[in-house]
């Protein structure tokens, strides 16, 4: 194997490791200060989380039953700072942002009159110093019910 | 070989690391175009999904689905889970997959309707199947005992249980497999709607009738979740079936309300009004029930 082709090698081996090693981080930080804001609610099961940038959002689609009561959480590590979400009914109206004013919340508790599909979009702060290097880290959203 | 060359070898591999790392990484504008294109969402001319670089799709727990059915007025019969006995015939990934997601949902049923000899039973099974699956962590001898700790508390157990399915999703997404995952899930969501339909046929309810009517939601998502996966040859199978069944539940005729939002001050619980409502006939659950039925026989005898 000539020098050029196990330098490839070695440098996507790397790059998988690392890979891995951001959903160990993203796992970690959303057992440890995501899913203890859940309680009493009872997890569904799903980890959703996954590494954003400053300006980026990502979306949760589910289906929320009638008769249940729910508490959403949204955190971003530290570095990624307040993560801002709202939330929207199947035509796209928009039912619920978790910031007013000044003020942001991480969890909404709510329940819904009739079995509905909501659309919750979080997004990552743009970044304040345009000098920094762009910061990246782990967004951790879970839904809980109660019954 | 001059400086220059090696370095320019060096910025060609971190080059290389870098694509590498984006192909690793969450969905291409083409998955995104996919997922959109098979959810009702997209369907209903909602806001672009695909201004997200990322888009999750949840579903209920096989738990909820379970207190939901009971609520409506279902009752336990064991004739309707999947039997202890084929748990000897999973041997792939794929079978072990499915069918962790099958008896995961036999056991929430055994849970929430307090059979707690049966729990133990199904819960050894799910422990089996993970640990093949290598994921034992999450159902291993430390849960059995605490369940069994917990045997007389349903809320404990439902804890606990939920608590080990967020674990093994965890450890799968950690390790890079999340076409494991979504095959858990498509196992237990198959599985619920089979029993949900057994309740129905052996008992008209309208509540209960609604409520398989309101799976033709979780259906879309889960097809989503799906069509992320699809490159991986059994989750395009078990994709195939489900999409067959959304042509019975697309059948199902669907308000949608106009969503309200109010608060309660003192819990500051929010209630949404609107929403979805259903109208569907004895027919369309059969129809369901009979594709249900079917699905759940392949998804229980792939070895």
């Amino acid at each position: 194997m000539s020098l050029k082709r196990l330098l490839l090698v070695f440098l996507m081996g790397s790059s998988l490791g690392m890979a891995g090693d951001l959903s160990a981080q993203c796992k970690s930080f959303t057992k440890k200060s995501c899913l203890p804001k859940l309680t009493p609610y009872m997890t569904n099961g799903q980890l959703n989380t996954t590494t954003m940038s400053p300006g980026q959002s990502a979306d949760m689609v589910m289906t929320f039953n009638s008769g249940q009561s729910y508490r959403l959480v949204v955190m971003g590590e530290g570095v990624l700072g307040q993560m801002e979400f709202q939330v929207s009914d199947a035509t796209g109206n928009v039912i619920y942002k978790n910031k007013s004013g000044d003020v942001i919340t991480d969890t909404w508790d709510f329940n819904v009159e009739q079995t509905t599909q909501l659309t919750v979009t979080v997004r990552v702060p743009d970044q304040v110093d345009k000098t920094q290097l762009n910061t990246e880290g782990c967004v951790s959203v879970l839904v809980g019910f109660k019954k | 070989m001059s400086r220059n060359s090696i370095g320019m070898r060096l910025i060609l591999g971190a080059f290389v690391c870098v694509l590498a790392s984006c192909g690793n990484s969450e969905s291409n504008s083409e998955e995104k175009e996919n997922a959109s294109t098979d959810t009702a969402a997209s369907k209903k001319g909602k806001r672009d999904a695909s201004n997200a670089q990322k888009v999750f799709y949840a579903l209920p727990s096989p738990i909820e689905t379970a207190d939901l059915l009971k609520k409506a007025g279902a009752t336990y019969n064991k004739d309707y889970l999947n039997s202890l006995d084929n748990a000897t015939k999973y041997n792939t990934s794929a079978g072990r997959a499915l069918n962790l997601g099958v008896y995961g949902t036999d056991l929430s049923f055994t849970t929430i309707f307090d059979a707690s000899s049966e729990s133990l039973l199904y819960l050894k099974k799910v422990n089996n199947l993970a640990s093949a699956l290598g994921i034992s962590d999450a159902f291993g001898e430390t849960t059995m005992d605490r369940m069994q700790a917990n045997s007389n508390n349903r809320d404990s157990l439902l804890s606990i249980i939920s608590d080990s399915y967020w674990t093994a999703d965890a450890y799968l997404q950690e390790n890079q497999r999340p076409a494991t995952s979504a095959l858990i899930v498509a196992g237990g969501w198959v599985e619920g709607l089979y029993i949900a339909t057994r309740v129905a046929l052996s008992k008209d309810n309208p509540e209960i009738n609604n409520r398989i009517a309101e799976q033709k939601l979780s259906l879309d998502n889960l097809i989503g979740l799906m069509t992320e996966q699809k490159k991986d040859q059994d989750v395009s199978a078990m994709l195939s079936d489900l999409i067959d069944l959304r042509d019975s539940f697309t059948k199902i005729k669907t308000n949608e309300g106009k969503s309200t939002s109010k608060t309660d001050p003192n819990t500051h619980e929010t209630t949404i009004g609107g929403g979805s409502s259903f109208t569907v006939s004895k027919d369309q659950i059969s129809e369901i029930a009979k594709k249900a039925e079917a699905l759940r026989t392949k998804t229980i005898n792939k070895s």
